[in-house]
């Protein structure tokens, strides 16, 4: 049996709005840490497109590319996807592409536009790796493109941004439950620390139930791209739109239970961006039906 | 393979019951069914290697008393996959909180043979959505997958549901302790009532606590449910009551203690192990709560509107 110990979160932090605070006691021993050059305002780009999967899910890759063209221009603010690239990696980048592996797995159709994109940018296909797996793999890099596909999560609430580098910790179970707080930590690691040039998560056909494994019915076709510098912004926008996404299939209010911890700790504990929604602008760009997003 | 060996097969099955060697579940499939195809070697799970199998999702099976999962899968000729996993539990009450999670989907009726009449939980032991059925059969829990959903695909999920499905249609014994409320207007909401041993089971369904502050584990037998009320039309926030058999009065008492010391700190509330009987209503930030506790039995009621309703609600808890 797994006993409590002194510094337990419970649902009355949940109620109180008190989590940081109760996160912050449960982390005695962790050192904060304050982000250097956080700015003063986090950009997150939501980019959708109707035609971008057909009614069997089929991909179009061709509409996915020009997506990808668009969300890298987006969030860069460069005028061509080379000189958006550019202001993200170096032509002798070892570029690793981190994907999700499980639950809901990134397409590869978007690992294949992505690669595709990154060839044509100039990195050498030898120098682009499937980052996913042990530490060894990040180690190898020297850029890392975060690529979850967006998804809720039974132990953590969500799955998606934070939690995506989890097996480079080499012992993911440490971070289920409470200690899901600890995951920005991993971020921080020497072998993953300022590596991640950019955040693009697969909001094609998310999953907005916990599991722990898909249950179709709770898949739906958003045909997104999620995009951002700014880890922390992107997962709290992606968790917006998982919220919202509950409450609409039940006709009443669904929370994401256990409340994931990962998010707000990321932001006061761990110093990787921000979730306050006043510092964060969401542009989108593209299909506005159920943007899940106001 | 013909319809009519499936038949034979499922007749072979039904007279000789489950067994509860893995293989033997596996081997009443037919390899073949209509067009499709067993496309791989069955695989046994079992705890050791469960998070391989399903990343940290594998929580929520050792949750259960989980014995072994056997994942078999299915191909047509037109490339798509019917995923079959069953979960070989120890309990039937195992089983169905597996299933009781989410009591949402179609109903699918295959051969119910057993009087469910006096059944609080809802009787359904198959659920059909979207590509996925998930039944209980005895002590198995089973997910049978679409990958893609298509006549064709859910006729053969059906067929494989069918084979497997044995009526057993029973409910774990402590749902008879749940209350009536419906004389202080509280109606019994049957389609939430879930079962489980674990806190992280319970914390998907009703956060609490991210510590086990309620000593839950394998030789506990715990249910949630939740009570709806309408006043004047509207709905209010639902109860949420929780109700837990420990193996002990000691084990009860300890783990009420628990709660109070990491819920409730500001109460500084201690049980004696002297007290058999105990009952007691607290205010906290979003109503009250109130916590009953007799024997090895403790319940412990949560978002209740007021101090009134919280007095009822302990008055109508009736240890059976």
């Amino acid at each position: 049996m797994k006993q409590q110990s002194n510094n337990s979160i419970t649902r009355r932090d949940f109620i109180r709005g008190s989590l940081t605070a109760a996160i912050g006691a449960s982390l005695t021993r962790t050192k904060y840490i304050h982000a250097q050059d956080k700015p003063a305002l986090s950009k997150v780009t939501v980019i959708r497109n109707e035609s971008v999967m057909d009614a069997e899910l089929k991909i179009d890759t061709s509409i996915l590319k020009k997506m990808l063209d668009q969300t890298i221009l987006d969030v860069t603010g460069k005028k061509s996807v080379t000189d958006a690239w550019l202001s993200l990696l170096k032509q002798d980048d070892i570029v690793g592409i981190v994907t999700t592996p499980h639950l809901n797995p990134t397409h590869d159709e978007l690992v294949e536009v992505v690669k595709t994109s990154l060839i044509n940018f100039g990195i050498a296909e030898k120098n682009i790796i499937m980052a996913q797996g042990s530490l060894d793999k990040p180690k190898k890099c020297t850029a890392l493109i975060c690529m979850p596909a967006l998804k809720a999560h039974w132990l953590t609430g969500i799955g998606t941004v934070i939690k995506n580098y989890i097996m480079f910790s080499g012992r993911p179970r440490n971070y289920h439950d409470q200690n899901s707080s600890k995951l920005g930590e991993i971020w921080h690691l020497p072998e993953v620390k300022d590596k991640t040039k950019l955040i693009l998560v697969d909001a094609l056909h998310p999953l907005c139930d916990k599991g722990p494994q898909v249950d179709p019915r709770y898949k739906w076709a958003y045909k997104g791209l999620i995009a951002g510098l700014d880890p922390v912004a992107v997962e709290s926008v992606c968790l917006k739109i998982i919220s919202a996404k509950r409450e609409l299939i039940k006709g009443e209010p669904w929370p994401l239970f256990p409340p994931p911890l990962c998010v707000e700790a990321a932001d006061k504990v761990y110093g990787l961006g921000t979730s306050d929604f006043k510092k964060i602008e969401i542009q989108t760009i593209g299909w506005k039906e159920e943007l899940l997003l106001s | 393979m013909k319809l009519t060996n499936i038949y034979i097969m499922l007749c072979t099955v039904l007279t000789m019951g489950f067994s509860s060697n893995m293989n033997d579940i596996s081997k009443i499939l037919p390899k073949t069914i209509n067009n499709w195809y067993q496309s791989k070697e069955a695989r046994t799970i079992d705890s050791t290697n469960i998070f391989d199998y399903m990343d940290g999702g594998g929580e929520l099976y050792l949750g259960y008393r989980f014995n072994q999962l056997e994942v078999l899968e299915y191909s047509s000729k037109d490339k798509n996959t019917i995923l079959v996993e069953i979960y070989n539990m120890d309990t039937g009450n195992d089983a169905f909180g597996l299933l009781s999670l989410d009591w949402s989907g179609d109903p699918v009726y295959f051969d119910e043979k057993v009087d469910s009449s006096s059944l609080v939980a809802p009787t359904i032991r198959a659920l059909y959505g979207s590509g996925l059925l998930r039944l209980v059969s005895g002590n198995y829990f089973i997910r049978i997958l679409a990958f893609r959903e298509t006549m064709d695909a859910k006729n053969i999920v059906m067929q494989i549901g069918k084979i497997l499905y044995n009526d057993f249609t029973t409910e774990p014994e402590i749902i008879q302790q749940i209350p009536v409320l419906d004389k202080i207007g509280w109606k019994l909401n049957s389609n939430k009532i879930a079962f489980f041993r674990s806190y992280m089971v319970f914390n998907s369904i009703f956060y609490l606590s991210h510590q086990n502050i309620l000593n839950l584990d394998h030789s506990v037998n715990a249910i949630t449910v939740s009570y709806d009320l309408k006043i004047n039309g509207n709905e209010t926030k639902p109860i949420q009551l929780l109700i837990i058999e420990y193996t002990s009065h000691q084990q009860a008492v300890d783990a009420l203690n628990s709660f109070f010391k990491n819920f409730l700190p500001e109460s500084k509330t201690v049980v004696n192990m002297s007290e058999l009987q105990y009952s007691k209503n607290f205010k906290i930030e979003d109503g009250w709560l109130a916590c009953k506790m007799k024997n090895n039995l403790l319940y412990i009621a949560f978002n209740i509107p007021d101090k009134t309703s919280a007095d009822q609600i302990i008055d109508h808890i009736k240890l059976k």
